[in-house]
Formats: structure tokens, sequence, C-alpha cells
């Protein structure tokens, strides 16, 4: 056999150099249109019934009429609870998209492993400034000091007040509360079956007293120090003003508790304006600023981020459908329409048109998820946050429920830092 | 190039090879299967928060491995022609395998990095000098250790492929960890086999050489006795030559003379007149026997002498020696206007004769210099050659012999040992043999 294959080398040269040129004549076909694939999912980002997908195919029209050598393609009808394994399954296969939707959950894991691409030097090229997106959105997408995402749609975190019942306690709705303020308020709305709060997490107490519960790279948590330890009292406190009982949020549907912590994406479907179906229709209701102990308040933003594949063929490409979703100012306008957070972009949020899309005459206008906005921070995301913050959330409810109020931090913070 | 015919070692090392391409098969087919195994139970996701890095495309470093074994493959077929036809270094070769094996190791994602070995047996196999060896095993170490998973992993992210086995159920897991453990250490195990069959193949082949070396040797010295024995021969011949020219000559002449004189005493009373004519006979036989004698020596000259001139002599020695052997001889001569008799010129051409001999047999030189010095009171004559020299010199035959010729002439000779070997002749003048005195 080998003898025979070295006394024919023809035989095997001239194949060889047949597919050669085959492969190249294919690599260098001018004629070939540049496939960009989208990963994206159905829905809202925000686990709220939504309407509209429309937009996203106005979108890669627009974007293939800029671009006449490229066609776009995604695949459509996967829903946001798959679309981390659906994703997941790409890439461990290789067949990633080029640009993908990323949930902030997951965006920490893929930049750690290098399935993003930083686009730092594309967002110089192209005279991207950040200073047009709101900070808190724009810094979701940093990691390790270099940039893997685009932000492409946030949602602040809000609390809802039920305007009817404080007014019938005889309170005035302040614009915002620190958490004394608020607790006091609870305190004079709780009596006969009537609460103050419901929904209301220790971690949202702890973006209040502005709690880091792990360091910023993610090696270790601070659960065995002052803030903490305040964070945890306060909402021990809290629950002490129900002895026990769990305020549901169906609780405060039926109009009986005065407060409850929501989300922009929430407040949007809910909100009776203009046209959507009322959940809310027996009494009136409206959002105010979460309550907060500091001087610069410290609201969770969470952002679902847009960012380009590491192993992407057509970059520049890519960044260019990239910053037509995220940063051309109509197509953002349009996304905020149609659904339901608010634009990452500070000219959007500030333009006639979402003025108009929210209502003039509401309490939360635009200009007030503006400034709450202006105000949100985010959270530095690691590798393993999302399992060191179930593990740290399982821990110290535990002890709260199961344990009679006793918090062993010590404990729960060793337990913690295996995780990380 | 020196090349083993050790079948054993050729067999061994076309078994590496084909057991390394079975390795990086396996370990090509494991990841592909894994991915697969781990997308079908929905696994992908914890896959991800396992690994460190995300993993190409599995069809990809499949395809990609295929095309690099296949440029392995004909490298290989290809590399011995190149050797033989070509004037492509062996160094080349060497590097063009290195990378190609540095591509397939980085492909597989480090998992699988016995490759090394096969080019670490090639550079054994094909380069023989240590000194040029050097560099391609300190080049090949490095990249061995920098690309050992457990190492590099903690500098750079990889996909592990433990990571996706970890995912297989237990019995597939064991399964595939075994094999691919067994691959590991089979291509170890053959790869210290070979080393063992060169090194006893090398031992080998330094022990021929030694016994070759030391049968030339003794055919060295059985020729030298072969030499000393075939001289003791002419030696005998010459004297039995001498005799017998003394016995036909001279031994007639003498025993003619002798017994015309024992006539000649009778005679010289009886007769005085033919006393007076025998003694005439006598004379004539006398003459005759000179003439003998003379003829004899002239026999005994050394044939070059007897045809030309000294220095021609001298000159066509010289060349047979040059013809015989390596020696280069360089003649300075000072002597053109100088007329020796036979004897002398018998004398000191046997003298330059048993030096050159000395020079090449015992000195093992590759030069030497004849330096022949007309001065107003002596000849010199200083041969130095370039041999061993000796340092504490013994006289034996053949230069007692030349001290004792010298001698004959009234000269002597002084020998030194230490730079080469240097032979000092000096002869007094005799008056009239200087043309221009």
């Amino acid at each position: 056999m080998i003898r025979l294959l070295r006394k024919h080398k023809d035989l095997v040269a001239w194949p060889i150099v047949f597919a050669l040129m085959i492969s190249f004549i294919y690599a260098y076909n001018p004629g070939r249109k540049t496939v960009l694939k989208l990963g994206v999912y159905a829905g809202s980002s925000w686990d709220v019934p939504s309407n509209d997908t429309k937009v996203l195919d106005r979108v890669i029209k627009k974007f293939e009429k800029a671009y006449p050598n490229v066609k776009v393609e995604y695949e459509s009808g996967i829903q946001k609870s798959e679309y981390s394994q659906y994703l997941a399954e790409k890439i461990v296969q290789g067949k990633q998209p080029d640009v993908f939707v990323v949930p902030q959950d997951d965006f920490a894991l893929l930049a750690d492993n290098g399935a993003l691409q930083d686009i730092s030097g594309y967002m110089e090229n192209q005279r991207l400034s950040k200073t047009d997106f709101y900070e808190a959105a724009y810094n979701t997408g940093v990691y390790h000091n270099a940039l893997y995402g685009l932000p492409l749609e946030s949602n602040p975190m809000m609390m809802c007040v039920n305007i009817d019942l404080l007014k019938k306690e005889g309170i005035q709705l302040p614009t915002s509360l620190d958490l004394n303020q608020f607790y006091d308020i609870c305190k004079k709305v709780t009596h006969d079956g009537q609460y103050g709060v419901a929904g209301m997490s220790w971690q949202n107490i702890g973006d209040s007293f502005g709690l880091k519960s792990f360091t910023d790279d993610g090696k270790e948590a601070h659960i065995n120090d002052e803030t903490f330890k305040k964070t945890i009292n306060f909402y021990i406190k809290l629950r002490n003003l129900n002895k026990d009982y769990v305020v549901s949020s169906e609780q405060f549907d039926e109009g009986k508790v005065a407060f409850m912590p929501m989300t922009l994406a929430q407040y949007r479907t809910y909100k009776p304006y203009p046209y959507r179906v009322a959940k809310y229709s027996t009494f009136n209701w409206d959002c105010i600023t979460m309550p907060t102990m500091l001087e610069n308040p410290q609201t969770r933003l969470n952002t679902v981020l847009l960012s380009l594949s590491s192993r992407c063929t057509n970059k520049q490409m890519g960044f260019a459908f990239m910053k037509m979703l995220c940063y051309d100012t109509s197509i953002q306008q349009e996304w905020l329409k149609s659904n339901l957070g608010a634009s990452p972009l500070q000219s959007v949020m500030n333009s006639k048109k979402s003025e108009k899309l929210f209502g003039e005459t509401e309490a939360l206008k635009s200009s007030t998820i503006d400034s709450i906005m202006q105000t949100s921070y985010a959270y530095p995301l690691f590798k393993k946050k999302a399992q060191a913050e179930m593990k740290l959330d399982y821990l110290i409810n535990q002890a709260i429920y199961n344990n009679n109020n006793n918090v062993d931090y010590a404990y729960i913070q060793q337990e913690v830092d295996q995780e990380l | 190039m020196l090349k083993f015919d050790s079948k054993q070692l050729s067999q061994i090392r076309h078994f590496i090879i084909f057991l390394n391409f079975i390795a990086v098969l396996y370990s090509t087919l494991l990841y592909m299967f894994c991915t697969q195994y781990i997308v079908n139970k929905n696994l992908s996701y914890e896959l991800m928060e396992n690994l460190t890095v995300i993993p190409k495309n599995p069809l990809h470093l499949f395809f990609y491995s295929i095309f690099l074994l296949f440029c392995f493959l004909v490298f290989i077929f290809i590399r011995d022609d190149l050797l033989e036809k070509t004037n492509m270094s062996i160094e080349l070769l060497i590097s063009i395998e290195l990378i190609i094996t540095v591509l397939i190791i980085c492909n597989l994602n480090l998992c699988y990095n016995g490759m090394i070995l096969v080019v670490f047996m090639d550079i054994i196999y094909y380069i023989r000098d240590l000194k040029r060896r050097m560099p391609f095993f300190v080049v090949s170490f490095l990249i061995w250790l920098f690309t050992d998973y457990s190492l590099i992993s903690r500098l750079i992210d990889i996909p592990s492929i433990e990571v996706y086995i970890s995912f297989l159920p237990n019995g597939y897991r064991f399964a595939a960890s075994f094999f691919k453990n067994f691959l590991t250490s089979v291509n170890l195990l053959l790869f210290i086999i070979f080393l063992v069959i060169y090194l006893v193949d090398s031992l080998i082949a330094q022990k021929n050489i030694e016994d070759e070396l030391a049968m030339v040797s003794k055919v060295n010295t059985d020729l030298n006795n072969y030499i000393n024995l075939s001289e003791k021969i002419a030696e005998d011949r010459e004297r039995k030559r001498i005799a017998r020219e003394i016995h036909d000559t001279l031994g007639h002449a003498l025993t003619g003379v002798s017994a015309g004189i024992d006539a000649c005493i009778v005679l010289i009373d009886i007769d005085p007149a033919k006393c007076k004519a025998q003694l005439q006979v006598i004379s004539q036989v006398v003459r005759q026997g000179i003439g003998d004698v003379r003829r004899s020596l002239q026999k005994l000259r050394p044939g070059a002498l007897e045809q030309h001139s000294f220095k021609e002599a001298l000159n066509q020695m010289i060349q047979e020696y040059k013809e015989l052997s390596n020696l280069d001889i360089e003649l300075y001569y000072e002597w053109e206007h100088i007329d020796l008799d036979q004897t002398k010129e018998d004398i000191i051409f046997r003298i330059i004769q048993e030096s050159i001999t000395n020079a090449l047999r015992h000195g093992h030189a590759t030069r030497v210099e004849i330096n022949m010095f007309n001065y107003p009171n002596a000849y010199y004559i200083i041969i130095q050659d370039d041999g061993k020299g000796v340092k504490d010199i013994k006289p034996g035959y053949g230069l007692k012999q030349m001290q004792e010729r010298a001698a004959m002439l009234g000269g002597h000779v002084v020998f030194h040992g230490d730079n080469g070997f240097r032979i000092f002749v000096s002869i007094p003048k005799r008056k009239g043999e200087d043309i221009d005195d």
C-alpha cells in the first residue's frame, strides 16, 4: 500500500491540489453572502407577558438594507427560560451565534469562558461614547476592565405604593423615603389584616444600606461585617411587624398592603396605561424610588446585554448590528415601546416620545425613570455569582425561618466562601 | 548517515507512530461523543460552568485532527525520500515534524501530548550527533513540559477532556478514562522499549567498532613483523650476494694472486725472467681483481645513484616515498657545486633514506624537512620531521648504523626527539670536493 502510494505520487498529490483550489475558491468567492446569526429569545426579558417581537424583524430589514451583502438569521421561538441552555448547547458545539442576547445572570460565565468578544476597540473605532448610556447599564457589560456587551434593555427596581391605603391612613405619599421613614409607615399601617410591605427581600434592604455581599472580583464574601448585620437585623425587624406572617403579593393585589418592590417591567405590564388590561383596578397605585439610607442611592438594575461572539468570523459586521440595535436612538425608541424595560440610552429615556409613552399625568413619568436609572447601580458580576447568591439566600432564610432569627454570620461566611 | 539495521527498532518506531495515531483519533472522537452526549442530556450549561473556557466546534476539531494526521502521514512517507534525494537537512525535517506535532497537540486542547515522544524518537533515530541533537531535545522537552495539561492549565484556560468525561455515566466514564490512560501508558512504555533497544543497538555497534579496531591493530602488528622479517631476509640475501661477489671476484683474484706469488717465490731464483713474466700476470690479475671489486661495489650502490646524479637520486627517492605514503617531504639542497666520491654519496644517501623511513615508520610523521647545508669547513644535514618524536632516545640498530656510517667519513650524528624527530649530521670537508673553493 505504502509502496504503491510512493510509486504513484500523482495519485496523492492531485486530489490535495484540487481540494485546496476548491476551498480557496469557496473562501474567496466575492458573490457569497455573509450570514450573521443572531441569538435571541422570544418574549420579554423580565418574566412578564409580552406582546411584541416584530421590532427585531424591522431592525434586521433595516440592517440588511444598509449592508446588502449580509443576511441576518435567527432561530425563532426560543423561550426565555430555555435560552441559557440553548446558548450553552450552541457554544458547547461550537455553533454559537455571531451576535447574541446575554441575560445578566449568564454574562459573567460567558465573559469568563472567553465566549464573548471584548468590544472596547470597536467602541473606540466607531466613536461610540459610553456616556450616551446610563452608567450602570453600560457597566453591566464590563468584566475585568474589558467591555463584553452593549446594554440592550434595562429593568430598574422600584417601590410600588398603594396610594389609596396610605390616604386612608392619612399619610402623604412622599417621592422618596429613607428606611426609617419606610419602617414607620409600615408600622403605622399594620393593623386589622393590613400590612406594610410584601415581597421585600433582605437583598432589597441590603441595596438600601449599600450592602455588597461579595468583593468585586467575587473571590470573597462579606458576610460577617457590620452592613450585612444591619441589613439582616432590619429585615428581621420589618418581618416582626407581621409576627412571622408572610405577606404575599396576592394580598398587595387585593389592596391590603401598602408597599411592594416591583421592577419597571412589572409596572409597565400591570399599569393600565394606555391600553393594557388593568390588573389592579380596585385601587390607585404608583411607583417611587426604593427607600434608601444612602446619599447616593444604589438601585438594583437588571440589564440585558447584546454581545459579540469571540468566534464570530465577521466581527465588524457583528458590531455594526449591535450598534444599530443598542445605539440607534430611533430603534431604541421603538424597542422601548414594544418591550417592557427601560432603554439604556439616556437620550431615548429623555425624549418627547418616551414622555408621551409613559404618560404625563402619572407619578412615574419618564423623567422619574430617568432619575432612577441615573442613581441605579450595576453590581459587579462574577462567574459563580448566581450559585453563591442562591446559597447565601438559602442560608439566611434558613437561619431566619428555621432557627429563630439566630444568624451565625461566621458559619454562613465560611459556607458561601466555599462556593467562590 | 549511519543507520541501524535493527529490525526491532524500526518495527517499534512504526508501532509507536501507529499507537499515537490511535490515541489522537481516540481523543478527538472522545470530544465529539462526549459533546453529543452532554447536548443530548441537556447538560450543556453545567458543562459551560465547569469548563474554564469555551470549547472549539468538536466537528472542526475532528476534521482538523484528521487533516493534521494526514499531513503527518504524508510527511513520514516522503521524509526518507527527501533525505536521500534532496539536500534537505534533517534539522529542517525534524522542525517540520515538531510543528505538525505541536499543532496536533494544541488542536486536541492538550488532552494528549504523548505525540511529542514520536518527535523525541525521531530526533534520536535521525540525528546521531549529540551536539546537533541537543537543541532539539531541549525544545522538545520544553514543548512536552508546556503541553502537559496539569501544568499549563494553571497558566492558560483550556477546555479539559476530564470535565467532559466527568459528565459521562459511571461505567463509560471509567472505560473512557481507562482507555485514555492506557494509551498514554503504553505509548510511554513503548518509548522506553525503543530507548532500550536503541541503547543496546548502539552498544553493539560500539562493540563492533572496537572489535574491528582491535583487528586492524593486530593486522598492523603482523605487517610490522612481516616488514621486519622481509628486511631480515633482504639483509641476508644482500650478505649472501656480497659473499658471493667477494668469493667470485676478490676470492678468485686473491687465490690466483697467492698461487702466482707462490710460483714467483720458487721461480725468482731459478728463472728471474719467467718470474717477471709471472709477476706481470699477477699484476694483471690484481688489476682485474680491482676492476671486479669496483664492479661489485657498483652493484651494491643504491639503484638511484647508479643512474643519476646525487641530487636527482635524492629527488627520485623522495618522490617514491611521496607516492608510497602521505608523507610530505621538502628538500633544501645547497650542495649543487659539490663533487663527492661515490662512497660518501652512498653513505649520505643511506643516512637520509634511513631517516625518512624512521620518520614514517616510527614517528608517524606527515612532513619531513631535509636541509643540506654547505659550510666552509663542513657539510651539515638536518632532517626534521613532525612526528611523535622520542622522549628518551635509545639508539637501535638503524641509528647506530647511521652513526657508524658517519664516523667512517669522520663525521658524527646527533639526535633530538623533543619536537618531532631531528637528525643532525656533520661531515668534515675534504679538499677538492667543493668546486667553488
